[in-house]
């Protein structure tokens, strides 16, 4: 089981579409998931509700030990064609979050957190349990700065707790096109000058992902003859999948070498 | 997806239609990580990182407190009724959505808010629930929230 937390403290940085690509792309690939989200602007749960899936929502659907939030998980799980399973959470009350943690990671593959985009305790304390943070950002100097803070708060909290948080930066919205922006290239060799992780893979500024929220779809779900570009952003999906697969894959070696 | 395909990591025929190789990520209860999980929201304190629902676990744990206190007290003098206590309803306006708030006061107290918030350099809701915090810190749970 891995957790995923999609984090940053500014909202428009392409966390929910992040999330949402990911869990489709695993769950068309019979996956086990559950998404979890922190966001009281409730994108995700909306989605998942005008698709006439069930939603947990943690205020309604209180919990008293992770077994019984395993038991909710399942029996509000969506099965796709393929075989994969999705459970949409809705975390509205924070107090039980690692009982729904404990829970999602009895039955799913994959747990993928969303949190609100604005510097909030869910966001830390999922990112505390998370074996992956990916950090989102849209490329432009505000949203730079606020991966700044999203990292050294990621930093505190590892060196609080003697635990590395393992985490990875996400280009999103940046031009399909061939040509690089000025901001994006500055901020790609500032983030290689200091070390930090960008992904290969940038999710880039596509119909098919907003697409996901206009027709409350998946990647997979998106109906080619409504959407441009259809192939393209299903190759850059792939992509993305076997790019965060890998590094996943690659963290759980290195624990299992460790232990 | 036949195993002659697969690489080291077992994702490379994504795309192709073919599974993951899930075996890495097989559905195991997460032991949380208490350590980290305290330092977590440490980090999240010191930092100035909102919390959701404090508020309202407050509220739900005071008025389990001074229900009693509240019944005796409202003996014997009429109070007004609150349809969402006769219905049931725990809250008008669910944690997760924003309300509005507005009020009169006098034009001084108007003046040393604006400047507070101005000086706190944070929306005005974080001053007015800061406020509230001290005061309930200064005389006790429930000081800023009964309704007697």
């Amino acid at each position: 089981m891995a957790l995923v937390l999609f984090a940053n403290t500014k909202g428009g940085s392409g966390k929910t579409t992040a999330a949402l690509v990911l869990a489709g792309e695993l769950v068309k690939h019979r996956a086990k998931v559950v998404l979890l989200e922190g966001d009281p602007n409730r994108p995700l749960m909306n989605w998942a509700q005008a698709r006439g899936m069930t939603v947990l929502e943690t205020s309604r659907s209180r919990v008293t030990s992770a077994a019984q939030a395993a038991e909710l998980i399942e029996g509000a799980a969506t099965t796709d064609v393929d075989g994969g399973r999705l459970t949409v959470v809705h975390d509205d009350d924070q107090e039980g979050v690692f009982d729904w943690i404990e829970g999602a990671s009895a039955w799913a593959h994959f747990v993928i957190a969303d949190p609100e985009g604005s510097p909030n305790e869910w966001l830390t304390q999922v990112a505390s349990q998370a074996d992956l943070v990916i950090i989102p950002f849209a490329p432009s100097a505000l949203d730079a700065k606020q991966v700044s803070r999203t990292v050294q708060v990621l930093q505190k909290v590892g060196k609080l707790s003697r635990r590395e948080i393992k985490y990875q930066i996400l280009l999103t919205r940046a031009g399909a096109g061939a040509v690089m922006t000025r901001d994006e290239r500055e901020i790609r060799q500032s983030l290689e000058k200091n070390g930090l992780p960008l992904m290969k893979t940038t999710l880039c500024e596509r119909p098919a992902y907003r697409g996901l929220f206009k027709l409350d779809a998946t990647i997979g779900e998106l109906p080619e003859t409504k959407i441009n570009g259809l192939d393209n952003a299903r190759r850059n999906a792939a992509e993305y999948i076997s790019e965060v697969f890998a590094i996943l894959k690659e963290s759980t070696r290195t624990q299992t070498e460790a232990a | 997806m036949a195993s002659a395909e697969r690489d080291g990591f077992g994702f490379d025929a994504i795309g192709k239609g073919s599974d993951l190789d899930l075996s890495a990520f097989e559905p195991k209860p997460k032991l949380i990580d208490r350590a980290s999980a305290d330092a977590a929201s440490e980090v999240a304190e010191s930092a100035g990182f909102t919390r959701r629902t404090s508020a309202k676990a407050e509220a739900r744990s005071r008025t389990k407190a001074t229900a009693k206190t509240t019944a005796v007290a409202d003996k014997g003098r009429k109070r007004r009724v609150n349809i969402n206590d006769l219905l049931g309803i725990e809250d008008r306006y669910p944690e997760t959505e924003r309300a509005q708030l507005n009020l009169l006061a006098p034009v001084p107290v108007v003046l040393r808010w604006r400047q507070l918030v101005k000086d706190a350099s944070v929306p005005a809701w974080e001053v007015l629930e800061r406020a509230m915090e001290a005061l309930e810190a200064k005389s006790g749970p429930g000081a800023a929230g009964n309704r007697s």
